[in-house]
Protein backbone atom coordinates (compact mmCIF):
# COMPACT_ATOMS: atom_id res chain seq x y z
CA UNK A 1 0.00 0.00 0.00
CA UNK A 2 2.80 2.35 0.95
CA UNK A 3 4.53 1.58 -2.35
CA UNK A 4 1.33 2.31 -4.26
CA UNK A 5 0.93 5.61 -2.43
CA UNK A 6 4.49 6.57 -3.24
CA UNK A 7 4.01 5.72 -6.91
CA UNK A 8 0.79 7.69 -6.93
CA UNK A 9 2.56 10.66 -5.35
CA UNK A 10 5.34 10.53 -7.90
CA UNK A 11 2.80 10.41 -10.74
CA UNK A 12 0.97 13.34 -9.16
CA UNK A 13 4.16 15.29 -8.75
CA UNK A 14 5.07 14.60 -12.36
CA UNK A 15 1.64 15.82 -13.51
CA UNK A 16 1.96 19.01 -11.51
CA UNK A 17 5.49 19.63 -12.71
CA UNK A 18 4.76 18.98 -16.37
CA UNK A 19 3.59 22.43 -17.48
CA UNK A 20 6.83 23.88 -16.15
CA UNK A 21 9.31 24.92 -18.80
CA UNK A 22 12.58 23.17 -19.39
CA UNK A 23 15.20 24.85 -17.24
CA UNK A 24 13.05 25.19 -14.16
CA UNK A 25 15.35 22.69 -12.56
CA UNK A 26 15.54 21.34 -9.07
CA UNK A 27 15.25 22.75 -5.55
CA UNK A 28 17.01 22.01 -2.28
CA UNK A 29 15.28 19.03 -0.67
CA UNK A 30 14.47 17.37 -4.02
CA UNK A 31 15.86 13.96 -4.90
CA UNK A 32 18.66 14.55 -7.40
CA UNK A 33 17.34 13.46 -10.80
CA UNK A 34 19.25 10.61 -12.44
CA UNK A 35 21.35 11.24 -15.53
CA UNK A 36 23.89 9.49 -17.70
CA UNK A 37 26.48 11.36 -19.78
CA UNK A 38 29.69 10.47 -21.56
CA UNK A 39 32.85 11.93 -20.08
CA UNK A 40 35.59 13.64 -22.08
CA UNK A 41 37.15 10.21 -22.79
CA UNK A 42 33.85 8.75 -24.03
CA UNK A 43 33.07 6.65 -20.93
CA UNK A 44 29.46 6.59 -19.76
CA UNK A 45 28.99 8.01 -16.27
CA UNK A 46 25.71 7.82 -14.34
CA UNK A 47 24.77 9.59 -11.14
CA UNK A 48 23.57 6.14 -9.96
CA UNK A 49 27.17 4.90 -10.10
CA UNK A 50 27.78 6.90 -6.92
CA UNK A 51 24.83 5.75 -4.85
CA UNK A 52 25.40 6.40 -1.15
CA UNK A 53 28.14 8.94 -1.80
CA UNK A 54 28.18 12.69 -1.47
CA UNK A 55 28.38 14.17 -4.97
CA UNK A 56 29.30 17.71 -6.01
CA UNK A 57 28.12 18.90 -9.44
CA UNK A 58 29.97 21.86 -10.95
CA UNK A 59 28.77 23.56 -14.16
CA UNK A 60 31.73 24.50 -16.33
CA UNK A 61 32.51 26.65 -19.34
CA UNK A 62 36.27 27.13 -19.86
CA UNK A 63 35.56 30.28 -21.93
CA UNK A 64 33.84 32.07 -19.04
CA UNK A 65 36.04 34.55 -17.13
CA UNK A 66 34.52 33.57 -13.76
CA UNK A 67 35.45 29.93 -14.41
CA UNK A 68 38.89 31.00 -15.61
CA UNK A 69 39.45 32.97 -12.40
CA UNK A 70 38.56 29.97 -10.23
CA UNK A 71 40.68 27.59 -12.30
CA UNK A 72 43.63 29.95 -12.15
CA UNK A 73 43.20 30.06 -8.36
CA UNK A 74 42.73 26.27 -8.23
CA UNK A 75 39.43 26.65 -6.32
CA UNK A 76 37.69 23.57 -7.73
CA UNK A 77 40.75 21.38 -7.91
CA UNK A 78 41.77 21.96 -4.30
CA UNK A 79 38.21 21.46 -3.04
CA UNK A 80 37.90 18.22 -5.03
CA UNK A 81 41.23 17.00 -3.65
CA UNK A 82 40.45 18.03 -0.06
CA UNK A 83 37.01 16.43 0.09
CA UNK A 84 37.94 13.52 -2.18
CA UNK A 85 39.77 12.20 0.88
CA UNK A 86 36.41 12.04 2.65
CA UNK A 87 34.87 10.09 -0.22
CA UNK A 88 33.16 13.08 -1.87
CA UNK A 89 32.74 12.62 -5.66
CA UNK A 90 33.32 15.67 -7.88
CA UNK A 91 31.57 15.72 -11.25
CA UNK A 92 32.02 18.65 -13.58
CA UNK A 93 29.39 19.11 -16.27
CA UNK A 94 29.90 21.23 -19.38
CA UNK A 95 26.59 22.17 -21.04
CA UNK A 96 28.24 24.63 -23.45
CA UNK A 97 26.65 23.87 -26.82
CA UNK A 98 29.88 24.16 -28.82
CA UNK A 99 32.19 22.12 -26.56
CA UNK A 100 32.57 18.49 -27.56
CA UNK A 101 34.50 15.66 -25.89
CA UNK A 102 37.79 16.77 -27.48
CA UNK A 103 37.44 20.37 -26.23
CA UNK A 104 36.71 19.09 -22.71
CA UNK A 105 39.58 16.58 -22.84
CA UNK A 106 41.90 19.42 -23.82
CA UNK A 107 40.78 21.56 -20.86
CA UNK A 108 41.09 18.58 -18.48
CA UNK A 109 44.65 17.87 -19.69
CA UNK A 110 45.73 21.54 -19.69
CA UNK A 111 44.58 21.94 -16.08
CA UNK A 112 45.67 18.45 -14.98
CA UNK A 113 42.23 17.82 -13.49
CA UNK A 114 41.81 14.75 -11.31
CA UNK A 115 38.04 14.69 -11.86
CA UNK A 116 35.72 13.82 -14.71
CA UNK A 117 34.24 16.36 -17.11
CA UNK A 118 30.87 15.22 -18.44
CA UNK A 119 29.87 16.40 -21.90
CA UNK A 120 26.32 17.79 -22.11
CA UNK A 121 26.24 19.58 -25.47
CA UNK A 122 22.49 19.00 -25.81
CA UNK A 123 22.01 20.89 -22.52
CA UNK A 124 19.54 18.21 -21.34
CA UNK A 125 21.17 17.66 -17.94
CA UNK A 126 21.77 21.41 -17.51
CA UNK A 127 18.07 22.07 -18.09
CA UNK A 128 17.11 19.11 -15.87
CA UNK A 129 18.97 20.72 -12.97
CA UNK A 130 18.17 24.30 -13.97
CA UNK A 131 21.84 25.27 -14.21
CA UNK A 132 21.99 28.98 -15.11
CA UNK A 133 25.54 30.12 -14.60
CA UNK A 134 29.12 28.95 -14.86
CA UNK A 135 30.04 28.09 -12.24
CA UNK A 136 26.76 26.82 -10.72
CA UNK A 137 27.22 24.37 -7.84
CA UNK A 138 25.03 21.53 -6.53
CA UNK A 139 25.66 19.16 -3.61
CA UNK A 140 23.86 15.82 -3.32
CA UNK A 141 24.07 14.00 0.02
CA UNK A 142 24.47 10.26 0.57
CA UNK A 143 20.71 9.78 0.42
CA UNK A 144 20.52 11.33 -3.02
CA UNK A 145 18.94 14.56 -1.76
CA UNK A 146 20.00 17.99 -3.02
CA UNK A 147 21.36 19.87 -0.02
CA UNK A 148 23.04 22.89 -1.62
CA UNK A 149 22.39 24.86 -4.82
CA UNK A 150 24.07 28.10 -5.73
CA UNK A 151 27.31 30.03 -6.00
CA UNK A 152 30.79 28.69 -5.30
CA UNK A 153 31.51 31.56 -2.87
CA UNK A 154 30.41 35.02 -1.76
CA UNK A 155 32.91 36.91 -3.91
CA UNK A 156 31.51 37.30 -7.45
CA UNK A 157 34.06 39.98 -8.40
CA UNK A 158 37.00 38.23 -6.82
CA UNK A 159 38.04 41.50 -5.18
CA UNK A 160 36.56 41.22 -1.72
CA UNK A 161 39.89 41.85 -0.05
CA UNK A 162 39.02 39.50 2.80
CA UNK A 163 38.84 35.71 2.65
CA UNK A 164 35.75 34.69 0.69
CA UNK A 165 33.25 32.30 2.24
CA UNK A 166 33.30 29.18 0.09
CA UNK A 167 29.69 28.02 0.34
CA UNK A 168 30.50 24.58 -1.09
CA UNK A 169 33.25 23.92 1.49
CA UNK A 170 31.02 25.09 4.35
CA UNK A 171 28.12 22.92 3.14
CA UNK A 172 30.36 19.87 2.64
CA UNK A 173 31.75 20.25 6.17
CA UNK A 174 28.19 20.30 7.51
CA UNK A 175 27.08 17.29 5.43
CA UNK A 176 30.15 15.30 6.47
CA UNK A 177 29.47 16.16 10.13
CA UNK A 178 25.92 14.90 9.69
CA UNK A 179 24.47 18.40 10.15
CA UNK A 180 21.85 20.20 8.10
CA UNK A 181 23.28 22.70 5.63
CA UNK A 182 22.79 26.22 7.04
CA UNK A 183 23.25 28.17 3.83
CA UNK A 184 21.50 25.76 1.48
CA UNK A 185 20.71 28.16 -1.38
CA UNK A 186 22.55 31.19 -2.70
CA UNK A 187 22.29 33.27 -5.85
CA UNK A 188 24.69 31.77 -8.38
CA UNK A 189 26.95 34.14 -10.28
CA UNK A 190 28.86 33.88 -13.54
CA UNK A 191 28.26 33.76 -17.27
CA UNK A 192 24.99 32.29 -18.48
CA UNK A 193 25.25 28.63 -19.48
CA UNK A 194 25.61 28.72 -23.27
CA UNK A 195 22.79 26.33 -24.08
CA UNK A 196 22.03 24.93 -27.49
CA UNK A 197 19.26 26.97 -29.13
CA UNK B 1 75.80 31.13 -25.37
CA UNK B 2 74.14 33.60 -23.05
CA UNK B 3 73.81 36.07 -25.96
CA UNK B 4 72.13 33.34 -27.97
CA UNK B 5 69.81 32.64 -25.12
CA UNK B 6 68.85 36.27 -24.65
CA UNK B 7 68.23 36.68 -28.39
CA UNK B 8 66.08 33.58 -28.31
CA UNK B 9 64.22 34.85 -25.24
CA UNK B 10 63.67 38.25 -26.84
CA UNK B 11 62.39 36.61 -30.01
CA UNK B 12 60.07 34.45 -27.98
CA UNK B 13 58.82 37.45 -26.03
CA UNK B 14 58.10 39.37 -29.22
CA UNK B 15 56.32 36.36 -30.65
CA UNK B 16 54.29 35.95 -27.47
CA UNK B 17 53.39 39.63 -27.46
CA UNK B 18 52.31 39.39 -31.07
CA UNK B 19 50.19 36.37 -30.30
CA UNK B 20 48.62 37.77 -27.14
CA UNK B 21 48.18 41.48 -27.64
CA UNK B 22 45.70 41.64 -30.54
CA UNK B 23 43.21 39.53 -28.58
CA UNK B 24 43.78 41.46 -25.35
CA UNK B 25 43.44 44.81 -27.10
CA UNK B 26 40.26 43.65 -28.79
CA UNK B 27 38.71 42.58 -25.49
CA UNK B 28 39.50 45.89 -23.84
CA UNK B 29 37.57 47.83 -26.46
CA UNK B 30 34.22 46.06 -25.93
CA UNK B 31 33.34 48.74 -23.39
CA UNK B 32 34.87 52.17 -22.96
CA UNK B 33 34.39 53.93 -19.63
CA UNK B 34 34.90 57.62 -18.88
CA UNK B 35 34.19 59.93 -15.97
CA UNK B 36 31.42 62.45 -16.60
CA UNK B 37 29.95 65.28 -14.51
CA UNK B 38 26.71 67.22 -14.69
CA UNK B 39 27.92 70.63 -13.56
CA UNK B 40 29.61 73.49 -15.29
CA UNK B 41 31.79 74.11 -12.23
CA UNK B 42 31.83 72.48 -8.84
CA UNK B 43 31.12 75.05 -6.17
CA UNK B 44 31.18 74.91 -2.39
CA UNK B 45 27.78 73.85 -1.05
CA UNK B 46 26.56 72.57 -4.42
CA UNK B 47 25.17 69.19 -5.41
CA UNK B 48 26.04 67.78 -8.82
CA UNK B 49 25.92 64.51 -10.77
CA UNK B 50 29.12 62.51 -11.10
CA UNK B 51 29.06 59.34 -13.10
CA UNK B 52 30.70 56.90 -15.45
CA UNK B 53 29.64 56.66 -19.06
CA UNK B 54 29.91 53.20 -20.55
CA UNK B 55 30.11 53.01 -24.33
CA UNK B 56 29.31 49.46 -25.34
CA UNK B 57 30.27 47.89 -28.64
CA UNK B 58 27.42 46.91 -30.98
CA UNK B 59 25.80 43.60 -30.09
CA UNK B 60 27.33 43.51 -26.59
CA UNK B 61 25.57 44.27 -23.32
CA UNK B 62 26.51 45.05 -19.72
CA UNK B 63 24.28 44.47 -16.71
CA UNK B 64 21.69 46.28 -14.56
CA UNK B 65 21.78 46.16 -10.73
CA UNK B 66 19.96 42.81 -11.00
CA UNK B 67 21.65 41.05 -13.92
CA UNK B 68 18.84 38.46 -14.17
CA UNK B 69 19.41 34.69 -14.16
CA UNK B 70 23.16 35.05 -14.83
CA UNK B 71 25.74 37.77 -15.33
CA UNK B 72 27.13 40.39 -12.98
CA UNK B 73 25.88 43.82 -11.96
CA UNK B 74 27.96 46.70 -13.25
CA UNK B 75 29.79 48.36 -10.38
CA UNK B 76 30.89 51.97 -9.84
CA UNK B 77 32.70 53.06 -6.70
CA UNK B 78 33.64 56.66 -6.08
CA UNK B 79 36.62 57.77 -4.09
CA UNK B 80 36.09 61.39 -3.14
CA UNK B 81 38.11 64.03 -1.30
CA UNK B 82 37.21 64.40 2.40
CA UNK B 83 33.97 66.26 2.96
CA UNK B 84 32.33 65.30 -0.34
CA UNK B 85 29.38 62.91 -0.06
CA UNK B 86 28.03 60.55 -2.71
CA UNK B 87 24.38 59.50 -2.77
CA UNK B 88 23.14 56.15 -4.09
CA UNK B 89 24.13 55.15 -7.60
CA UNK B 90 21.28 55.90 -10.01
CA UNK B 91 20.43 53.30 -12.65
CA UNK B 92 18.65 54.37 -15.85
CA UNK B 93 15.86 52.11 -17.18
CA UNK B 94 17.35 48.79 -18.29
CA UNK B 95 16.36 46.64 -21.25
CA UNK B 96 15.54 42.93 -21.14
CA UNK B 97 17.25 40.28 -23.23
CA UNK B 98 17.57 36.51 -23.32
CA UNK B 99 21.07 35.47 -22.22
CA UNK B 100 20.74 31.84 -23.17
CA UNK B 101 17.83 29.42 -23.56
CA UNK B 102 15.40 30.28 -20.74
CA UNK B 103 17.75 32.62 -18.83
CA UNK B 104 16.54 36.24 -18.70
CA UNK B 105 18.99 39.13 -18.54
CA UNK B 106 18.63 42.83 -17.67
CA UNK B 107 21.09 45.48 -18.71
CA UNK B 108 22.22 48.04 -21.22
CA UNK B 109 23.32 48.22 -24.83
CA UNK B 110 24.88 51.12 -26.69
CA UNK B 111 25.60 53.69 -24.03
CA UNK B 112 24.64 54.25 -20.41
CA UNK B 113 25.65 56.57 -17.58
CA UNK B 114 25.56 55.37 -13.97
CA UNK B 115 25.83 58.39 -11.71
CA UNK B 116 25.39 59.56 -8.13
CA UNK B 117 24.58 62.96 -6.64
CA UNK B 118 27.68 64.44 -5.01
CA UNK B 119 27.38 67.13 -2.38
CA UNK B 120 30.24 69.50 -1.71
CA UNK B 121 30.42 71.05 1.76
CA UNK B 122 29.95 74.80 2.17
CA UNK B 123 33.01 76.91 3.03
CA UNK B 124 35.50 74.82 1.16
CA UNK B 125 38.17 75.68 -1.38
CA UNK B 126 37.34 73.38 -4.30
CA UNK B 127 40.75 73.81 -5.92
CA UNK B 128 42.39 72.50 -2.74
CA UNK B 129 40.31 69.31 -2.68
CA UNK B 130 42.25 67.50 -5.37
CA UNK B 131 41.02 64.53 -7.38
CA UNK B 132 37.84 62.53 -7.66
CA UNK B 133 38.28 58.89 -8.57
CA UNK B 134 35.89 56.24 -9.81
CA UNK B 135 36.53 52.54 -10.04
CA UNK B 136 34.23 50.86 -12.56
CA UNK B 137 33.93 47.16 -13.26
CA UNK B 138 31.60 45.30 -15.57
CA UNK B 139 30.87 42.07 -17.35
CA UNK B 140 30.27 42.49 -21.09
CA UNK B 141 28.64 39.64 -23.00
CA UNK B 142 27.73 38.77 -26.56
CA UNK B 143 27.53 34.99 -26.49
CA UNK B 144 30.92 35.01 -24.80
CA UNK B 145 31.61 37.18 -21.76
CA UNK B 146 34.52 39.47 -20.94
CA UNK B 147 35.23 41.09 -17.57
CA UNK B 148 36.39 44.68 -17.72
CA UNK B 149 37.41 47.40 -15.31
CA UNK B 150 38.69 50.95 -15.34
CA UNK B 151 40.15 53.32 -12.80
CA UNK B 152 39.24 56.87 -13.70
CA UNK B 153 40.25 60.14 -12.09
CA UNK B 154 40.19 63.86 -12.64
CA UNK B 155 40.79 67.06 -10.72
CA UNK B 156 37.59 68.32 -9.13
CA UNK B 157 38.14 71.80 -10.52
CA UNK B 158 38.47 70.40 -14.03
CA UNK B 159 35.03 68.77 -14.04
CA UNK B 160 32.78 70.29 -16.67
CA UNK B 161 29.20 69.89 -17.84
CA UNK B 162 28.98 66.78 -20.00
CA UNK B 163 26.26 66.82 -22.67
CA UNK B 164 25.13 63.30 -21.69
CA UNK B 165 23.43 64.82 -18.66
CA UNK B 166 21.09 66.83 -20.89
CA UNK B 167 18.66 63.92 -21.22
CA UNK B 168 20.00 61.51 -18.63
CA UNK B 169 17.66 62.26 -15.72
CA UNK B 170 14.70 61.56 -18.00
CA UNK B 171 15.83 57.94 -18.28
CA UNK B 172 15.73 57.33 -14.54
CA UNK B 173 12.77 55.55 -12.97
CA UNK B 174 10.38 57.58 -10.85
CA UNK B 175 10.96 56.81 -7.16
CA UNK B 176 8.20 54.88 -5.45
CA UNK B 177 7.72 57.55 -2.77
CA UNK B 178 6.20 59.97 -5.24
CA UNK B 179 2.43 60.39 -5.00
CA UNK B 180 2.04 61.18 -8.67
CA UNK B 181 1.71 57.70 -10.23
CA UNK B 182 -0.35 56.90 -13.35
CA UNK B 183 -1.52 53.64 -11.78
CA UNK B 184 -2.62 52.14 -8.51
CA UNK B 185 -0.74 49.06 -7.35
CA UNK B 186 -1.86 46.04 -5.39
CA UNK B 187 0.14 42.91 -4.73
CA UNK B 188 -1.08 39.41 -3.94
CA UNK B 189 0.91 36.31 -2.99
CA UNK B 190 4.47 36.13 -1.76
CA UNK B 191 7.37 33.76 -1.11
CA UNK B 192 5.27 31.56 1.19
CA UNK B 193 2.85 30.93 -1.68
CA UNK B 194 5.53 30.45 -4.33
CA UNK B 195 4.02 33.11 -6.57
CA UNK B 196 3.50 36.85 -6.56
CA UNK B 197 1.15 38.97 -8.65
CA UNK B 198 1.43 42.71 -9.16
CA UNK B 199 -1.82 44.33 -10.31
CA UNK B 200 -1.52 47.75 -11.89
CA UNK B 201 -4.69 49.68 -12.62
CA UNK B 202 -3.92 52.50 -15.04
CA UNK B 203 -5.88 55.66 -15.58
CA UNK B 204 -5.67 55.06 -19.34
CA UNK B 205 -4.19 52.52 -21.77
CA UNK B 206 -0.60 51.96 -20.64
CA UNK B 207 1.16 50.77 -23.83
CA UNK B 208 3.69 47.93 -23.65
CA UNK B 209 4.52 46.96 -20.07
CA UNK B 210 7.83 45.42 -18.94
CA UNK B 211 8.79 44.38 -15.42
CA UNK B 212 12.26 44.16 -13.88
CA UNK B 213 12.45 42.51 -10.45
CA UNK B 214 15.31 43.52 -8.17
CA UNK B 215 15.12 40.99 -5.32
CA UNK B 216 17.61 40.58 -2.51
CA UNK B 217 19.89 37.55 -2.77
CA UNK B 218 17.52 35.73 -0.43
CA UNK B 219 14.73 35.71 -3.03
CA UNK B 220 14.59 33.96 -6.37
CA UNK B 221 12.15 35.38 -8.91
CA UNK B 222 11.47 33.69 -12.22
CA UNK B 223 8.98 32.76 -14.94
CA UNK B 224 7.59 36.29 -15.35
CA UNK B 225 4.34 36.64 -17.34
CA UNK B 226 2.72 39.99 -18.14
CA UNK B 227 -0.80 40.52 -19.38
CA UNK B 228 -2.53 43.83 -20.06
CA UNK B 229 -6.27 43.98 -20.70
CA UNK B 230 -7.80 47.41 -20.99
CA UNK B 231 -6.48 49.46 -18.10
CA UNK B 232 -5.40 46.50 -15.98
CA UNK B 233 -1.95 44.92 -16.06
CA UNK B 234 -1.31 41.65 -14.29
CA UNK B 235 2.32 40.66 -13.66
CA UNK B 236 2.74 37.06 -12.46
CA UNK B 237 6.04 35.63 -11.28
CA UNK B 238 7.29 32.66 -9.36
CA UNK B 239 9.00 33.62 -6.12
CA UNK B 240 10.91 31.51 -3.63
CA UNK B 241 13.13 32.29 -0.69
CA UNK B 242 16.63 30.85 -0.73
CA UNK B 243 17.17 28.82 2.42
CA UNK B 244 19.93 30.30 4.54
CA UNK B 245 20.84 33.09 2.10
CA UNK B 246 21.27 36.59 3.51
CA UNK B 247 18.93 39.42 2.56
CA UNK B 248 15.33 40.47 3.02
CA UNK B 249 12.45 38.18 2.09
CA UNK B 250 9.92 40.69 3.41
CA UNK B 251 9.86 42.88 0.32
CA UNK B 252 10.46 42.82 -3.39
CA UNK B 253 11.63 46.01 -5.11
CA UNK B 254 11.04 46.10 -8.84
CA UNK B 255 10.70 48.39 -11.81
CA UNK B 256 7.73 48.76 -14.11
CA UNK B 257 8.57 50.20 -17.54
CA UNK B 258 6.05 51.34 -20.12
CA UNK B 259 6.78 52.04 -23.76
CA UNK B 260 4.22 54.43 -25.22
CA UNK B 261 3.09 54.64 -28.85
CA UNK B 262 5.75 57.27 -29.46
CA UNK B 263 8.44 54.77 -28.41
CA UNK B 264 9.21 56.71 -25.25
CA UNK B 265 10.02 54.58 -22.20
CA UNK B 266 8.99 55.60 -18.72
CA UNK B 267 9.60 53.66 -15.53
CA UNK B 268 8.43 53.54 -11.92
CA UNK B 269 9.94 51.84 -8.90
CA UNK B 270 7.56 49.46 -7.11
CA UNK B 271 7.94 47.81 -3.72
CA UNK B 272 5.89 44.77 -2.81
CA UNK B 273 5.71 44.12 0.95
CA UNK B 274 5.09 40.61 2.19
CA UNK B 275 3.47 40.57 5.60
CA UNK B 276 2.98 36.88 6.30
CA UNK B 277 6.60 35.75 5.76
Amino acid sequence: MKQVMRTLMIVLAATVAMPAMAGDGVSVGDMAPAFTLADSAGNKVSLNDFEGKIVVLEWLNPDCPFVQRHYKAGTMKSLAAKYGGDGVVWLTINSTNYMDAAANAKFKAANDLPYTILVDQSGDVGHLYGAKTTPHMYIIDGNGTLVYIGAIDDDPRGNKGEPAVNYVAVALDEVLAGDAVTTAETKPYGCSVKYKK
Amino acid sequence: MSLCRSILLTAMCILMALLVSPAAAQEETRVKARLVAGTSAVEAGSTFWLGVQFEIEDGWHIYWRNPGGAGLATDVRFELPDGLDAGHLQWPLPIAFVQSEGIPGYGYEGSVVLAAAITAPPDVDISALGKVRAEASWLACKGVCVLGSAELETLLEELGEDPVFGTWAGRLPVASETGDLPFSLSVTGGPSEGAVTHWLRWSGQPGTVEWFPNPSEALEVGDVRIQTRGGLTRIDAEIQSRKGASGSTAELPSLCVVTGEDGERRGWELTAKFTND
